[in-house]
C-alpha cells in the first residue's frame, strides 16, 4: 500500500484562475447578448426544422412549408418562422452522447457530464461570472419561465440566475406588501437598521455584512428604475403587436427582449413539454404554435428595437426525436441527430450547417457537438473557450467544456 | 453522569492547555438564554417556543442545563432535525424516471435515528442493503438506487464515510494527491455487480408478464405503462453483492495496468481484507466477454467491514463532521476532502476526540451529548475574522442558521406544536402502500389492474399517495406547517426553503449558506408577513395578544431572539401602537440576530 503523503499546500476556497497561454487573442466579441430559448424534453426535428430533403414518411403528420431561405424548409405547424428562416443559422446535425433527459439537458446548459461529485455553473453563470462589469445595474443571468435552481454551481452564489416564474408578474416579491405603505416600511427598515448595528457592534463578520448589503441592494432595486425592465405591460404597443400576448411563453420573449435592451447578457427563456412519447400529434401543435409565434416575434422585437445585430437568439434542445413514429403515435428520445437554431445580426443568416441522411437518421455531414455548440457562443461573445477556472476543490473547468473545438462557421 | 466527567474533562483540559499555550483570551461561557436557543437549534433544528424558552428560564435546578441536552436528544424534533443531516450527506431526493421515491429512505433514516443505531451500523446496513427498494423498513436500498453508476458511487461512498475526495482518479491518477486510477478501479471493485433491477427478473418477466406487456403496448399506452409502474413497484430490487473483481477500462494510459485488465478489489489503505474467491483472477481475465466480471462473493460485505472497523478514517470522518455540525469549524480537515492521516491543527484534541467515539462504539447521540457538557460547547460564539486569533477549536463559530433551520424556527412562532407534523413511526407513501398491495397480487391480477383501473402514469402515482395517507398515515397538516423533514424532496412548489438554499441534494452537502436578493426581498414583502405578522390566530400572536407594551417587548424579544430587550432598545421603541407591534415582529424576524447562530 502506497503510504499516503500529504498533498501540495492547502487548495484556495474560491475559484482560481490559471492563466495558459491563449492560442488565439481576444477578438471583439461579435456578440453582445444572448437569448437562450430552451426547449425540454426533446424537441422533435423531423416536426421543426429537419424537413428539406427528409422523406415523405418520416414526417409524419408533418408537411413541408417552404421559408424565406432557399434549401430551407420547416414544418407545417412553424408558419411565423417560416418567414424568418433568412435570418437564422439552422443546424441540423446536433449530436449527444446523452439520451436520458437529466444528464443530456445538464449536459447542454453545463457542457459537462453530470457527476455527483460537482455541481458545474450554467453557462449563463459563466457569462455573469465573466462577462459583468461594476456599472451593471441588473444581474447578467436571468431565467424565465423555470426554476431550476443553483444554476451557479461551485461559483459563488452571486452568479446563480435572477429567477422570473412568472414574466406577467415581473419579478415577486418585488414590491412592498400590499399592506404595507411606503412610510411604514420605512420605518421598518430604519428600526431594522439599528438593531443591525448594535448585532455588528458584538458580532463583527463578513457574512452579517453580506446579508446587510444584499437588503440595501434588495431595497435599492424596490426603487430602482431597472424594476421597469420586468413590467411586459408597459412596453410599446407595436413591439408587443408583434406577439401572442397570452401567451406565456411570448411573454417571457418579450421580457427578454426588453432585458436586453437593458444590456442584460444572458437571459434564458424555456419552454417545456416536448417529451412527446405518445400522441404526438395531439399535444406537438400547440406548443410548436408557442414557440413558433414567440420566436418569430422576439425576432421581429430585436429588429424593431435595433438590437437584432448585437443579440444572439439560440434555440437549443437537449436531445431530438426518433424518425418513425412508434406505436403509440408518439416519437421517442433520438440523440443521434437533431436541431438547433442561431439567429441574430452575428449570424449566417439563411444557412444550413450539416446534413443528414433523408429518413433524418445519420449524420452524414458536419456532425455538432453540444459543447462545440457552446464554445462558439461563447467565443462569439467574447469568452476565452481555453481559459480553465479552478473549482474550491482544485479541479480545473472550462466553460463550453474540455478542449472544446470552434465551429466558425455559424458566424460571418 | 459519572461516566461523562472523563471524557468531558479530558475535551476541556487539552482546549484550555491548547489556548494557554497559544496566549489566547479564555472565552467567556453563555447564558442560560443563550444556551436554550444554542441547544434548541443544534439538537432539534429550530429555536425554542415561547414556552420553552420562559420554561426553561424559570426552572430552578442547578442541572438544568444537563437535563435539556438528554431530553431533547429523545424527542421527535432531534429525529426530524438530524434526518436532514443525513439526507444531504446521501442525497435523498427524487430522482425520477426509473426511481422515483425516495420516501422509504428517509424513512430508513428516520428510523435509525429514533432507534439511535450506532453510526457505524448504518454504514454497515447502507453497504450491504440488497432486496425489494420499496419494502417498508428497507429504503437502506436507496444507497444504492441513488447512483447507479458503480464508479460515481464508489467516489460518493468515500467522500461520505472517509471525508475523503478520490473522484479525480476515477478517470486519471490524481493530479496532486496520491490516488491512482489504479487503486480507484480496485476500491470500485467491491460493488461490481451489485445493481438496481427496476423490472421484474427476466424469469418472471418470460413467465409471467411479456406475453402481456407485447399486447398491451400495441394496444392502449396508459395500460402498457401503469402495468410497466405497477410491477416495478412491486418488484425493483438492489441485487447482487459483489464479486470483487472489476477490468481496467478500455482506454487505461498507464504503465501500471492494461486496459480491460482484471482488478482484484483492494482497500485504500491499511491491510487487504481477505476475500474468498470462487473464480480465479487469471481465469476470468481469460474470458472473452468483457461484461462477466466474476460469481458473486458478497465482496460489499467484505468492503463494508473494512470501512468500519479500526478504520481510523472511519472515525475520523464522522467526528470531523459532528464537531463541524456542533461547532462550525472544521476540527480537522475539510469535511469532504480530508488527507489520509490528517490530524488537524490539534492532533491531542483528535485523539481523545477519536477515542471517545470508539469507546462510546460509535454512539453518536452519546458522542454528541458529551461535547455539549464541554466548557468550549457552552462558550461564547466568536467571528471568525476576530483579530488575533489563530485557534478556533475552543468554542463555536458564528454562522447562519441552515435553510431548514430557518424554516423549523418560523414554525416555532407559528404553531405550539412545532413537531406536529412528525411521526414517531414509519410513514407510507404510494410506493410503500402499493408495494404492500401488490405482494398479494398475483402477476394475472396486477395485469388485470393495468387494464381495468383507467389509470395513466401520473395517475398510478396519486391513487396510491392518496390511499397510503387514508388507510396508513395520521392526518395530514398543513402544507406549510410541515418541517423541512416532512417535505417530499424536491419541493416542487415555491418555498422558503428552497430561497435559503436548502440543498437540491444533486450533491454531497449541496446546501448553501449564501445571501440572495431573492431571499431579503421574500423576507421583507412575503408572506411571512401574513403568516406571522398578521396572523390572529397563530401561536406567537395568540401569546402576545394581551400583553402591556413593555411585556410585549420582552416576550417578542424573547420569542423571536431568545433574549429580553436592552433598555436601549425599549427606549427606542417607547410605546407600541398596534401597527408598531406588528412592525417589531417584522423587524425581529429580518435582523441578522434572529437568522445567525450565536
Amino acid at each position: 500500500m502506497i503510504n499516503r503523503k500529504s498533498a501540495l499546500g492547502a487548495i484556495g476556497t474560491a475559484p482560481l484562475l490559471l492563466n495558459l497561454p491563449a492560442s488565439e487573442p481576444a477578438k471583439k466579441p461579435k456578440v453582445k447578448s444572448v437569448i437562450y430559448l430552451f426547449m425540454p424534453g426533446g424537441l422533435s426535428q423531423l416536426d421543426s426544422f429537419n424537413i428539406y430533403g427528409i422523406n415523405k414518411e418520416n414526417l409524419g403528420k408533418s408537411t413541408a412549408l417552404n421559408s424565406s431561405a432557399d434549401g430551407i424548409q420547416v414544418s407545417n405547424y412553424f408558419p411565423n418562422m417560416a418567414k424568418k428562416m433568412h435570418q437564422t443559422c439552422l443546424i441540423n446535425t446536433m449530436t449527444t452522447g446523452q439520451g436520458a433527459h437529466p444528464q443530456a439537458i445538464y449536459k447542454m446548459l453545463t457542457s459537462y457530464g453530470m457527476r455527483s461529485s460537482i455541481k458545474h455553473p450554467e453557462f449563463g453563470a459563466w457569462v455573469n461570472k465573466e462577462l459583468s462589469t461594476p456599472k451593471d445595474s441588473l444581474p447578467n443571468f436571468v431565467q424565465i419561465n423555470q426554476g431550476r435552481e443553483a444554476t451557479a454551481g461551485f461559483f459563488p452564489g452571486k452568479y446563480a440566475a435572477l429567477t422570473v416564474l412568472d414574466p406577467s408578474d415581473g419579478i415577486k416579491y418585488s414590491q412592498t406588501h400590499k399592506a404595507v405603505p411606503v412610510n411604514r416600511f420605512n420605518k421598518r427598515l430604519s428600526l431594522l437598521d439599528s438593531i443591525n448595528q448594535d448585532f455588528d457592534e458584538k458580532m463583527a463578520d463578513t457574512s452579517t455584512k453580506a446579508y446587510s448589503d444584499i437588503y440595501s441592494n434588495a431595497v435599492k432595486f424596490m426603487k430602482s428604475e431597472d424594476l421597469e425592465a420586468f413590467k411586459i405591460e408597459k412596453e410599446e404597443a407595436s413591439i408587443k403587436k408583434l406577439y401572442d400576448m397570452k401567451d406565456k411563453f411570448n411573454q417571457g420573449c418579450l421580457l427578454a427582449g426588453r432585458l436586453v435592451e437593458k444590456g442584460v447578457r444572458f437571459v434564458k427563456v424555456t419552454l417545456g413539454g416536448w417529451d412527446h412519447h405518445d400522441k404526438i400529434y395531439s399535444e406537438f401543435p400547440s406548443k410548436a404554435k408557442s414557440l413558433d409565434t414567440g420566436m418569430a416575434g422576439l425576432l421581429g422585437h430585436l429588429k424593431e428595437k435595433g438590437l437584432f445585430e448585437d443579440t444572439l437568439v439560440v434555440l437549443a434542445t437537449e436531445f431530438g426525436r426518433g424518425i418513425k413514429v412508434n406505436v403509440n403515435h408518439g416519437r421517442d428520445h433520438f440523440p443521434k441527430s437533431f436541431s438547433c437554431l442561431l439567429a441574430g445580426g452575428a449570424v449566417h443568416g439563411g444557412k444550413v450547417y450539416g446534413k443528414t441522411s433523408a429518413d433524418g437518421g445519420e449524420v452524414l455531414e458536419n456532425p455538432v457537438e453540444v459543447t462545440e455548440l457552446n464554445a462558439s457562443i461563447a467565443h462569439a461573445m467574447g469568452m476565452n473557450i481555453e481559459q480553465k477556472i479552478l473549482a474550491p476543490n482544485g479541479r480545473p473547468f472550462q466553460v463550453a467544456g474540455k478542449d472544446t473545438k470552434l465551429i466558425k462557421e455559424f458566424f460571418v | 453522569m459519572a461516566k461523562l466527567k472523563n471524557p468531558v474533562q479530558a475535551i476541556n483540559q487539552a482546549i484550555e492547555l491548547k489556548v494557554k499555550e497559544l496566549g489566547q483570551k479564555k472565552r467567556p461561557g453563555i447564558t442560560h438564554h443563550e444556551f436554550c436557543r444554542r441547544l434548541y437549534l443544534d439538537v432539534i433544528g429550530r429555536i425554542p417556543t415561547l414556552d420553552e424558552m420562559n420554561h426553561f428560564i424559570a426552572d430552578k435546578n442547578p442541572n438544568k442545563r444537563a437535563l435539556l441536552i438528554h431530553k431533547l436528544f429523545k424527542t421527535k424534533g432531534y429525529v426530524s432535525h438530524f434526518h436532514n443531516y443525513w439526507a444531504d450527506l446521501l442525497r435523498i431526493t427524487y430522482i425520477g424516471d426509473k426511481l422515483h421515491s425516495m420516501v422509504n429512505y428517509s424513512e430508513w433514516v428516520k428510523e435509525s435515528l429514533r432507534k439511535n443505531k450506532p453510526y457505524d451500523v448504518m454504514v454497515k446496513e447502507l453497504i450491504n442493503a440488497e432486496g425489494d427498494l420499496y419494502k417498508p423498513g428497507n429504503g437502506a436500498t436507496g444507497f444504492y438506487a441513488r447512483e447507479v453508476m458503480q464508479l460515481d458511487h464508489t467516489a460518493s461512498t468515500v467522500k461520505s464515510f472517509l471525508g475523503m475526495s478520490i473522484e479525480c482518479a476515477q478517470c486519471h491518477d490524481h493530479p496532486f494527491e496520491d490516488w491512482t486510477q489504479k487503486e480507484f478501479y480496485e476500491f470500485a471493485a467491491y460493488t461490481t455487480n451489485v445493481k438496481l433491477r427496476v423490472d421484474p427478473s427476466p424469469e418472471e418477466e418470460k413467465k409471467e408478464y411479456k406475453e402481456k406487456r407485447k399486447e398491451l403496448k400495441d394496444r392502449d399506452f396508459d395500460e402498457w405503462i401503469v402495468l410497466r409502474e405497477a410491477a416495478r413497484v412491486k418488484h425493483a430490487e438492489i441485487v447482487g453483492n459483489g464479486s470483487g473483481y472489476l477490468r481496467l477500462p478500455h482506454d487505461y494510459k498507464y504503465k501500471d495496468g492494461n486496459p480491460h485488465e482484471v482488478m482484484a478489489a483492494n482497500s485504500l489503505f491499511g491491510d487487504t481484507p481477505e476475500m474468498n474467491y470462487i473464480m480465479k483472477k487469471e481465469v476470468l481475465q481469460k474470458n472473452k466477454n468483457k461484461k462477466i466480471l466474476g460469481p458473486a462473493v458478497n465482496s460489499k460485505q467484505v468492503m463494508a467491514n473494512w470501512m468500519t472497523s479500526k478504520n481510523k478514517m472511519f472515525t475520523y470522518n464522522i467526528i470531523n463532521r459532528l464537531w463541524y455540525k456542533m461547532m462550525g469549524v472544521e476540527l480537522i480537515g475539510p469535511l469532504d476532502n480530508l488527507e489520509y492521516g490528517q490530524k488537524g491543527e490539534h492532533p491531542e484534541l483528535t485523539d481523545i476526540l477519536a477515542d471517545i467515539m470508539v469507546n462510546v462504539k460509535f454512539d453518536m447521540v452519546a458522542f454528541m451529548k458529551i461535547v455539549m457538557h464541554t466548557k468550549a460547547y457552552q462558550s461564547k460564539a466568536l467571528s471568525k475574522q476576530v483579530e488575533g486569533k489563530n485557534y478556533f477549536l475552543d468554542g463555536p463559530i458564528f454562522r447562519r442558521m441552515s435553510a431548514e433551520e430557518i424554516w423549523d424556527s418560523t414554525l416555532s412562532l407559528v404553531l405550539e406544536d412545532p413537531e406536529k407534523s412528525v411521526l414517531d413511526h414509519f410513514r407510507y407513501d404510494g410506493f410503500t402502500y402499493f408495494y404492500e398491495e401488490a405482494l398479494k397480487m398475483s402477476p394475472e391480477e396486477i395485469i388485470k389492474y393495468a387494464e381495468t383501473s383507467k389509470l395513466n402514469r401520473g395517475k398510478f402515482y396519486n391513487v396510491n399517495d392518496k390511499k397510503a395517507d387514508k388507510y396508513k398515515n395520521p392526518k395530514a397538516v398543513n402544507f406549510y406547517h410541515n418541517r423541512a423533514s416532512e417535505y417530499r424532496h424536491p419541493i416542487t412548489k415555491p418555498h422558503m426553503l428552497k430561497t435559503f438554499g436548502q440543498s437540491t441534494r444533486e450533491v454531497i452537502n449541496g446546501s448553501s449558506l449564501e445571501p440572495s436578493m431573492t431571499q431579503a426581498l421574500y423576507s421583507m414583502n412575503g408572506e411571512l408577513e401574513d403568516v406571522i405578522l398578521r396572523d390572529k390566530n397563530n401561536y406567537i400572536n395568540k401569546k402576545l395578544s394581551q400583553l402591556d407594551n413593555n411585556s410585549y417587548i420582552d416576550q417578542a424579544y424573547l420569542a423571536l431572539l431568545s433574549r429580553k430587550a436592552t433598555e436601549r432598545e425599549k427606549g427606542r421603541l417607547g410605546n407600541l401602537s398596534l401597527s408598531d407591534k406588528q412592525d417589531l415582529i417584522w423587524v425581529l424576524l429580518n435582523s441578522n440576530e434572529f437568522k445567525f447562530k450565536k
